[in-house]
């Protein structure tokens, strides 16, 4: 190799090179160039796969002959690693390789092949552009050659021109490569895909915009887009949009998805949904349209929202409805909740004027004679106040009428009778609807507006619903009602109706049913005369609620009666009670307190089955509570032993009996309503109701809930009463002194009411004479002794002045008075004063 | 179903069905109990111990029930015990029934199931 040779063969590379347009061109070429320069036999253009990391033969020359295509093929056949094979090694070194002799190098992978080919040597350099070896070009001789720096020098430069052309050819292939997809993307876009370039031309127009627009790519290819896809008017726009962009750099519409009015060829206009990208180039931009038409959709939608409006419609009125019921069912729960018809009404007409919105909601229910209708609830003005006073003959007015015909009316002018007037009440709307129950009309149900309100059939029907709700309402109020009263009538028929009376005992007695609950209660009390002039008291109480209780205890009263009468003693008459239970096989239990008291001994004798304890009240208005003589209830066990005690009662006491209804409350213990039975019986007042009332009032409130509330209370009375001595100054404002301590004495001594007052009145009479007369020395007091027998009070007025005949006819009618008053009176005077004695029969132990 | 207002919890201890009441026992739920206690009950049973440590209320259904067990075990030669604490609100509805003359009366379950016939550890 000489000099020349070098040059001769860059200059073939070079031409090669430049000749060249792609890589599949040149590398054979180039092969073949280098070949006929050095005058060797084969060469391997080897190229680096980089996705596998090996070189592999991607062009061959040679002289032609069939052991040359042999050893072609074999090197076709090699993927070589880097570092393996000569093309690797070459790789791997990134330098130049000589084998002078391939017979004698072992590490020649190829060494058989070469050697039946006839190849002797071989050199390789690669290609390379930087540091990165592209590929490697192999050149084999048949002579046996040696390493010659200049060439190795000359292949070096060759190997970076080619290496330089191996990257040019790579970058356009791959353009290429995008370019043929973007080719197959456009043709088979079904969307326009429109480039222009800065100047508004089209650049590119592919088949879907050929479609849609109706011109052909040679049609609009070079010229102004705006002119063929814009509707006219908006052209300059568009027009002045790009110039500003391309001044700019920015604009509304690039980067966008936007929906445009578009035009097709035919003039047609149609709704387009547009994108723009910018492509960046060298030099100025240009632009990608990405066009689609979207009429289709945009029919879609439209169909789409009018569906959604009609639904919307359908929805609002579907709630609209829904409220409306919802608001009906509103009334069927008050009817269930409440159970005391104003209460229940009041809320069904609170309803009705919110669903109707009306001012005016009226309730009239049909009398038993089926002739008026009263009103039995309003709301609003129109018949405030008035109350049941509202009465409406069958027949006459909106109301009367719906009564008779028992069908719904609309119209105007009320006619109501009020108290036998009829007075025309005029409202601008009416709308009444009978109320049927079981078929039959019991009432009327009436509203009316103030304003002109015209009601619609829609109205009447929901009226009618709501009263149909009502009138189911109305009927199970009534019903229950009507039940309760019943079972509350049968529960007081089971107790004592009138009390017996014996001289010395005193009983008072209240009763309280629970609450409004249908069931009756197992509470009872008696009160019975026992031979010997002796009382009895029981008070009781079975377990449980309802029928079974009631005639338990019922059964258990006549039970107790029966023994009492047999004038067992209180253990005994428990004893027995209890064993006829278990032989009856009652699975009831009860509780029971059974006294007898007897006034004469002043005693009382008790016996407690398991119920709460009864209290004592000394005459000085001590409360106790009574502990003995208790055991387990009735019916708890077959051979209960029942003991009792003998209490001894003094004159002016009070025993009080009762049931657990009034010291039980839920949620606090027994012991607090003992406490508070323990205080109230303590500062009640003496009088035996009075006490009742106030023990009643302290106890009983309303959160005793459904428990009956019995309190018995027995009072041993003074049969004889102390007498009573006065002695007060003889001034007027002493006659109202003596009348309350005479009025006193009176009433512990357990007289009659009417006496009392008369006693008062006489003996105040009789006061006032004796402060006449006194106006002597010695005359500053009178004095006033009274006794009380059994039956007969005497009183005897003494003054220690000289009797006067009567000053005044005032004076003269009061002896009249007293004469009147009492049975006797007698008036003896003498030199010390005056004495007035009265006398009269009383009633005693009321 | 609203919660119920009173329930009973079984458990054995010592040979003893111990029944513990919880909440308010009256009218509507007193049958319940009595069965639920009734069917816990069997004859190797050394008795039942009833827990009211937890009680807040009993009406007189509920002391039905407490009579009727002691028949039942009385019946049955078993024990029948109460375990009433000294502070329990219910302490006076009790004694008013005089039942803590036919049955002992304990602070505690511990003290119940433990206890001999015949011991009562709280007056």
């Amino acid at each position: 190799m000489n000099e020349s040779s070098h040059l001769a063969a860059q200059y073939a590379v070079g031409r090669v090179l430049t000749e060249a347009e792609t890589f599949e061109d040149a590398a054979p070429r180039l092969v073949e160039a280098m070949l006929e320069v050095l005058g060797w036999e084969l060469g391997n253009f080897w190229v680096v796969d980089d996705a596998s990391r090996v070189v592999r033969v991607t062009a061959t020359a040679h002289r032609r002959a069939e052991e040359l295509d042999r050893f072609a093929a074999t090197s076709r056949s090699f993927a070589f690693r880097p570092g393996e094979g000569l093309p690797g090694r070459v790789w791997l070194a990134k330098a130049p390789a000589w084998v002078t002799d391939i017979a004698s190098d072992p590490g020649f992978t190829r060494r058989a092949a070469a050697i039946e080919a006839g190849l002797r040597s071989a050199f390789a350099f690669p290609a390379f552009r930087g540091n990165t070896v592209l590929g490697v070009i192999e050149l084999f001789s048949v002579d046996g050659c040696e390493p010659d720096a200049a060439l190795l020098d000359v292949m070096t430069a060759i190997g970076g021109q080619v290496g330089q052309f191996i990257e040019r050819t790579r970058a356009t292939r791959t353009l290429r490569a995008s370019e043929a997809r973007k080719s197959a993307v456009l043709e088979a876009a079904v969307d326009a895909i429109i480039t222009m370039d800065h100047k508004g031309l089209v650049l590119e127009f592919n088949p879907a915009a050929e479609q849609i627009f109706g011109y052909s790519r040679d049609e609009v290819i070079g010229q102004e887009m705006c002119r063929f896809i814009i509707p006219e008017e908006l052209r300059d726009r568009h027009r002045e949009g790009l110039a500003r962009y391309i001044e700019t750099g920015e604009g509304p519409v690039v980067g966008r998805r936007i929906e445009v009015p578009a035009q097709g060829k035919d003039g047609r206009q149609f709704p387009a949904e547009l994108a723009i990208t910018r492509v960046d180039v060298p030099g100025p931009p240009i632009f990608t349209g990405y066009l689609r038409d979207i009429t289709q959709r945009k029919r879609a939608e439209a169909e789409r929202e009018y569906l959604l409006a009609l639904e919307r419609d359908a929805r609002a009125q579907l709630e609209d409805a829904t409220a409306r019921l919802r608001a009906l069912q509103a009334l069927t729960e008050t009817a269930l909740q409440h159970t005391s018809l104003d209460v229940l009404a009041q809320q069904f007409l609170a309803r009705i004027s919110e669903l109707l919105h009306v001012d005016n909601v009226a309730l009239f229910l049909l009398t038993d004679d089926h002739k008026q209708l009263v009103l039995n609830a309003s709301l609003g003005p129109l018949y405030e106040g008035q109350g049941s006073s509202v009465i409406v003959p069958v027949g006459e007015g909106i109301a009367g009428q719906i009564a008779q015909t028992g069908s719904p009316v609309i119209g105007a002018d009320i006619v109501a009778s009020n108290g036998g007037e009829v007075t025309s009440l005029p409202a601008r709307s009416v709308v009444g609807v009978p109320l049927m129950a079981q078929g039959a009309l019991t009432g009327v149900l009436q509203v009316s507006s103030d304003t002109s309100r015209s009601f619609t059939n829609d109205d009447v029907h929901l009226l009618k619903l709501a009263a149909d709700r009502i009138a189911v309402g109305i009927e199970r109020v009534r019903l229950y009602e009507r039940e309760h009263r019943i079972a509350e009538s049968l529960q007081r028929s089971l107790l004592p109706g009138r009390l017996p009376r014996i001289l010395g005992v005193t009983v008072a007695v209240r009763y309280e049913p629970g609450g409004p609950g249908l069931e009756v209660g197992g509470d009872w009390y008696d009160v019975l005369e026992l031979p010997g002039d002796r009382l009895a008291v029981a008070v009781g109480d079975v377990v449980g609620r309802g029928l079974r209780a009631a005639a338990a205890m019922g059964q258990l009263r006549n039970v107790v009666r029966a023994y009492a009468f047999e004038n067992h003693p209180p253990h005994k008459v428990l004893d027995l009670v209890n064993r006829l239970s278990e032989r009856l096989d009652r699975a009831d239990m009860a509780t029971l307190v059974y006294l007898v008291i007897d006034p004469a001994d002043k005693m009382m004798c008790m016996s407690v089955a398991g119920h709460p304890p009864p209290v004592l009240v000394t005459a000085t208005g001590r409360a106790s509570f009574l502990e003995g003589g208790r055991s387990v209830p009735l019916g708890a066990l077959p051979d209960s032993v029942y003991p009792q005690i003998e209490v001894p009662v003094e004159l002016g006491s009070t025993l009080l009996l009762y049931t657990d209804g009034l010291v039980e409350r839920r949620g606090q213990s027994i012991d607090e309503g003992l406490q508070r039975l323990q205080k109230a019986a303590s500062e009640a007042p003496r009088d035996l109701e009075l006490m009742c009332d106030y023990i009643m009032t302290q106890l009983a409130d309303d959160e005793s809930g459904d428990d009956d509330v019995a309190l018995i209370a027995v009072r041993l009375a003074n049969v004889a009463q102390r007498p009573l001595q006065l002695r007060l100054p003889a001034a007027p404002e002493s006659i109202a002194t003596l009348r309350g301590a005479l009025r006193r004495w009176l009433q512990e001594g357990e007289v009659a009411a009417e006496d009392i007052f008369d006693i008062a009145v006489a003996a105040c009479e009789a006061s006032a004479n004796a402060i006449e007369h006194a106006y002597g020395p010695g005359d500053a007091h009178f004095e006033v002794d009274a006794a009380l027998e059994q039956d007969r009070c005497r009183v005897v007025v003494r003054d220690f002045g000289s009797w006067r005949a009567s000053r005044s006819v005032d004076r003269g009618r009061g002896i009249h008075i007293m004469r009147s008053l009492m049975d006797e009176v007698d008036i003896v005077q003498s030199q010390t004063g005056t004495e007035v004695a009265l006398s009269r029969r009383v009633a005693r132990g009321e | 179903m609203s919660d119920p207002i009173g329930s009973v919890r079984l458990a054995e201890r010592g040979g003893f069905v111990v029944a513990s009441l919880t909440g308010e026992i009256d009218l509507s739920n007193a049958t319940d109990v009595q069965t639920a206690i009734e069917e816990a009950v069997a004859n190797t049973h050394r008795g039942v111990v009833v827990d009211l440590t937890d009680a807040g209320y009993l009406d007189s259904s509920a002391i039905t029930v407490l009579f009727r067990l002691l028949r039942q075990t009385r019946a049955r030669n078993q024990q029948f015990r109460v375990v009433l604490p000294k502070e329990s609100p219910l302490r006076r509805v009790i004694y008013l029934t005089e039942l803590p003359e036919l049955v002992e009366v304990y602070e505690n379950p511990g003290q119940a199931v433990k206890a001999d016939a015949g011991e009562a550890l709280s007056p």
